[in-house]
């Protein structure tokens, strides 16, 4: 069963809106025990998301969401930090290459995200970015219209 | 590590089921089959809590303001980031 990294915006989505691709993902990783890496950069950015939007005991409870998926693992910032050089210059936004870099150390499969900006960037030949929607069609699940 | 003991009483048929995977090497112990068990039962009952407490109807609007507060989040993390490495 091929790895993935999971972009913030899914887990952000996905927690929030039910009726979405990124939801039935959620759920996909739970049911099929799909490996999923992670990073402190990851944890920091959702959770700094869920505590300024749904308060501090939301985002501790999204904390132990994250640290429950029974099938993670986790990549340190001493890890995916050592590929930085290699990607910085290939993304074209400088404070997405961590995401990339934590992909790439753990030789994830797909990295899925909602953002198609990232897709188009040049990094796209090294990474293969798909939206939720594409990942869902390639466990064979028929997704929603919707791009999310 | 340190470690909780919890003692659970499982009926019989269960047990037998809970060896047939450690047998086959899925888990290396019963012990962590348990565990897995439990992590997944919080993780799925916290999907569930969130669905139940916050879902609410989405549209490309509502995405595409996560994505720019998220944008803002991640701009303000690599700016710590980099000053930190600097």
């Amino acid at each position: 069963m091929p790895g993935i990294y999971l972009d913030s915006n899914v887990y952000i989505i996905g927690l929030l809106h039910k009726e979405t691709n990124a939801a039935r993902i959620l759920g996909e990783i739970l049911d099929r025990d799909i490996p999923v890496v992670q990073s402190d950069y990851l944890f920091d950015e959702v959770l700094h998301w869920f505590k300024s939007h749904e308060g501090k005991d939301m985002a501790g409870l999204v904390r132990t969401y994250l640290l429950t998926i029974p099938n993670r693992e986790y990549v340190s910032r001493a890890e995916w930090s050592l590929f930085l050089d290699e990607f910085v210059n290939i993304v074209g936004d400088k404070d997405d290459p961590p995401h990339i870099c934590c992909n790439h150390a753990a030789s994830a499969d797909a990295f899925v995200t909602t953002n198609r900006r990232l897709t188009k960037m040049r990094v796209k030949d090294r990474v293969n970015f798909v939206s939720p929607g594409e990942y869902l069609a390639l466990l064979g699940i028929k997704p929603m219209d919707k791009e999310w | 590590m340190a470690t909780g003991v919890t003692s659970i009483r499982l009926p019989e048929k269960d047990a037998v089921l809970v060896e047939h995977f450690v047998n086959k090497g899925d888990f290396k112990s019963r012990s962590e089959f348990i565990r897995y068990a439990v992590k997944k039962t919080i993780n799925e009952m916290i999907l569930r809590e969130f669905h139940e407490r916050l879902s609410q109807p989405t549209d490309g609007k509502k995405v595409a303001k996560i994505q720019e507060d998220i944008k803002k989040i991640r701009k303000q993390l690599w700016d710590d980031y980099a000053r930190h490495i600097s």
